[in-house]
């Protein structure tokens, strides 16, 4: 599928080994010692750099997607059979990234710098991009694995019977 | 326009069975999707443009947009928990 192929040909360039992960060991070497005003300025300035890199490859990858979907739609799809290690292995390097990103949050809030008004912002932002991260390793996965079909054809049979239950009555 | 928002059995029935503040994630997703659901943002293909993913922390929602009825179907909600390595 053209879509996942997109976006895992971002994932492990040496960009993003480069920046991500060097940005992050310096994330998770700070977060030990935060006691004196401007080392909390220090680190909250770590984590805005953390987060914008992170955002930025995310919203590439979102971008490839969105582009390889559109071209799709219109019939100018290149294709590409799907590679499924090249596929595996970008679910991978998420996953890891997923897990790093995990652990400095843990890592933080067990040390309450959650506490820290000054870093507060910054750490639920981690949290945020580290749910997009795991949510992009998810759905490559399933592109990967699919065990949907079944759901769609039968969602698709109670719609056309007029089965399905309107949004009024489910929000109720 | 947004789509119009529709449920499978199994989504309506699984989402009666959500704790509150879950079930509210659950309906702002599905209402970001209805508004633009070709956003990689809000859900990713699937299948085609018309079968799409999305997800609420553990909660895979699998969505099925039907461009010519603008009509949006939750297909299945589920909780899918997490991937982890193959190798």
């Amino acid at each position: 599928m053209e879509m996942a192929l997109a976006a895992a040909t971002f994932i492990g360039t040496d960009a993003w080994n480069a920046d991500l992960y060097g940005s992050l060991s310096i994330s998770s070497r700070l977060s030990a010692a935060i006691k004196s005003s401007a080392a909390q300025l220090k680190i909250a300035g770590f984590f805005w750099k953390t987060n914008q890199k992170i955002e930025s490859f995310l919203d590439r990858i979102d971008s490839a997607v969105r582009d390889a979907e559109s071209a799709a739609a219109k019939g100018k799809s290149k294709n590409e059979p799907l590679d499924r290690v090249r596929v595996e292995k970008a679910v991978n390097q998420l996953l890891d990234l997923y897990l790093i990103l995990d652990n400095v949050y843990q890592h933080c809030v067990r040390y309450r710098l959650n506490n820290f008004s000054r870093l507060a912002g910054g750490l639920s932002r981690l949290r945020r991009n580290a749910d997009r991260v795991n949510e992009l390793a998810m759905w490559l996965h399933d592109v990967l694995n699919p065990d949907f079909k079944d759901a769609f054809a039968s969602a698709g049979a109670e719609f056309e019977n007029g089965e399905t239950v309107p949004a009024s009555e489910v929000c109720r | 326009m947004p789509l119009e928002v529709s449920y499978s059995k199994q989504a309506a029935n699984y989402l009666k069975n959500l704790d509150a503040p879950t079930k509210r994630r659950v309906l702002e997703k599905v209402a970001e999707v209805s508004a633009d659901y070709m956003d990689p943002r809000n859900s990713k293909p699937l299948e085609g443009s018309e079968k799409r993913s999305a997800r609420v922390g553990k909660y895979r929602i699998l969505l099925l947009a039907v461009k010519e009825k603008n009509a949006l179907i939750v297909a299945e909600i589920a909780s899918r928990g997490q991937v982890y390595r193959e190798t």
